[in-house]
């Protein structure tokens, strides 16, 4: 019994990881640093690892899809990110992609 | 302990990242402890740092596609061309050994100095063998992890049709691995053995002092001027058995080589066997001076061999033997090619 609850482990987390940059993007229209990031999405019911989050935020900004920046106003050091404009068009993109995903499976899994 | 940590994170990424992640774990790891309100700070910390995992884990999730030395789309060749550098240079070597054993070894005295001598240089340049193909591994590496680097673009690709995917081998133009490996041994240690110790290629018996010494078959006072034309020949047969084991299977190419070896190792084997009294007409003089027997009645092949005429004789024998096998290698690789290997040339 142990093995399929390993093999539905690494099945769920492989579905869940695909998710993840789809999610992110949709949480970035207003600038947030990374950890309100991650309340706000556990908040809505999606958990994110802290330790994974981080380094897709800067992977994302690698690839332009995001920009960061620095906010030294408050007691701590932050850094904010939000979409780029080039971030706007990729993530329009993923979303009717995610939909029309979405609704084939739907009609799939209900058949 | 956060420092320790962050360090920890920190000195496995790339020197211009650092101190931008640090801040930010630093921030995060604040405001995760903020949010633990109960317990005490201590506590806290080990609880939000182990929730964090393991910092090795967390820089490589930071480095992303950067962690590996060769990527995929490199690995394949990679492999394929280190497997061959690294064949070349353990033949290579191996040959050069043989090779400086021929300049450096006294080869008339058949001294038994010299043979020891000759041993030890050889084992001195196999040593430089691991060198050698460590040296070849690490160059082969360092090209393709700059090529990795860089993104460097292998080829342009034609994009993949029906029309070029590669032929199989018909089942019987495959040349077996083992066939060719086994060729190309055979062929080292016969190169090895004449080209060291042609004085120990013969009879072997006790003298009046009881010592053991050989009486060779051979002509030892021609030898460094026949031995030229043995090497030739024998490589070629290596260089035939190289070609067929990097190819694998019979086609035109093969069959060149093989043609052209062939016709190489034969004109060395006779004037070799032609061009020079190799075997030792002496032979049963020197045998019989060490034994001080006599064999002329026992031993027919022996009277025959003081007459003098067993020398052409045996040259002839042996020249047309080793033409013979020759020749019969290259008809099966001629005949395999035109019946079977035609199809791997198509296009």
């Amino acid at each position: 019994m142990g093995e399929i609850n390993e093999i539905l482990q690494a099945l769920t987390q492989e579905l869940r990881r695909g998710t993840i940059v789809l999610s992110v993007l949709s949480q970035l229209d207003n600038p947030a640093y990374g950890y309100t990031l991650v309340k706000n999405m556990e908040e809505k019911g999606v958990r994110v690892d802290t330790n994974t989050l981080y380094p897709l935020l800067r992977r994302l900004e690698k690839q332009e899809i995001l920009v960061s920046e620095w906010e030294t106003d408050g007691s701590k050091p932050r850094k904010y990110y939000k979409r780029t404009a080039f971030g706007d068009a990729v993530y329009e993109s993923l979303r009717r992609q995610w939909k029309e995903m979405t609704e084939c499976m739907e009609k799939m899994l209900g058949e | 302990m956060i420092e320790r940590y962050l360090y920890d994170v920190v000195r496995r990424l790339p020197e211009n990242q650092r101190k931008d992640i640090e801040e930010e774990l630093r921030t995060l790891i604040e405001d995760m402890l903020e949010e633990r309100q109960a317990g005490s700070r201590e506590e806290n910390i080990k609880e939000v740092l182990s929730e964090l995992g393991d910092p090795a884990k967390l820089a490589m999730k930071y480095r992303g596609e950067e962690a590996h030395l060769i990527g995929g789309e490199y690995y394949p060749l990679y492999c394929q061309i280190l497997k061959l550098v690294l064949i070349c240079v353990g033949v290579g070597v191996a040959i050069s050994t043989v090779v400086h054993l021929v300049v450096q070894l006294p080869i008339q005295s058949g001294v038994v100095d010299g043979v020891v001598d000759g041993f030890v240089d050889g084992f001195l340049s196999l040593a430089s063998l691991p060198g050698a193909l460590l040296e070849a591994f690490g160059f082969v590496t360092l090209v393709f992890f700059i090529m990795e680097r860089n993104q460097v673009k292998l080829q342009k690709r034609e994009p993949w049709s029906l029309d070029n995917l590669t032929q199989i081998p018909h089942k019987k133009a495959v040349i077996p691995k083992s066939d060719s490996i086994v060729g190309v041994l055979v062929g080292v240690f016969i190169m090895v053995i004449f080209i060291c110790l042609p004085e120990c290629i013969g009879v072997w018996c006790k003298n009046a002092d009881g010592e053991l010494v050989a009486v060779s078959i051979f002509n030892l006072s021609i030898w460094s001027k026949a031995l030229p034309f043995f090497i030739i020949s024998m490589l070629a047969g290596i260089v035939d058995d190289f070609v067929k084991l990097i190819i694998g299977y019979y086609n035109k190419t093969v069959m060149y080589v093989s043609i052209a070896c062939s016709l190489i190792s034969l004109a060395a084997m006779v004037i070799l066997f032609k061009g020079y009294e190799i075997f030792n007409v002496n032979f049963v003089e020197e045998l019989f001076s060490i034994t001080g027997e006599t064999f002329s009645e026992k031993y027919d092949i022996l009277t025959y061999w003081k007459t003098g005429i067993a020398g052409v004789a045996l040259s002839n024998f042996f020249l047309v033997l080793i033409g013979a096998m020759i020749l019969i290698d290259l008809a099966v690789t001629v005949y395999r090619t035109l019946r079977y290997g035609q199809r791997g040339n198509e296009r």
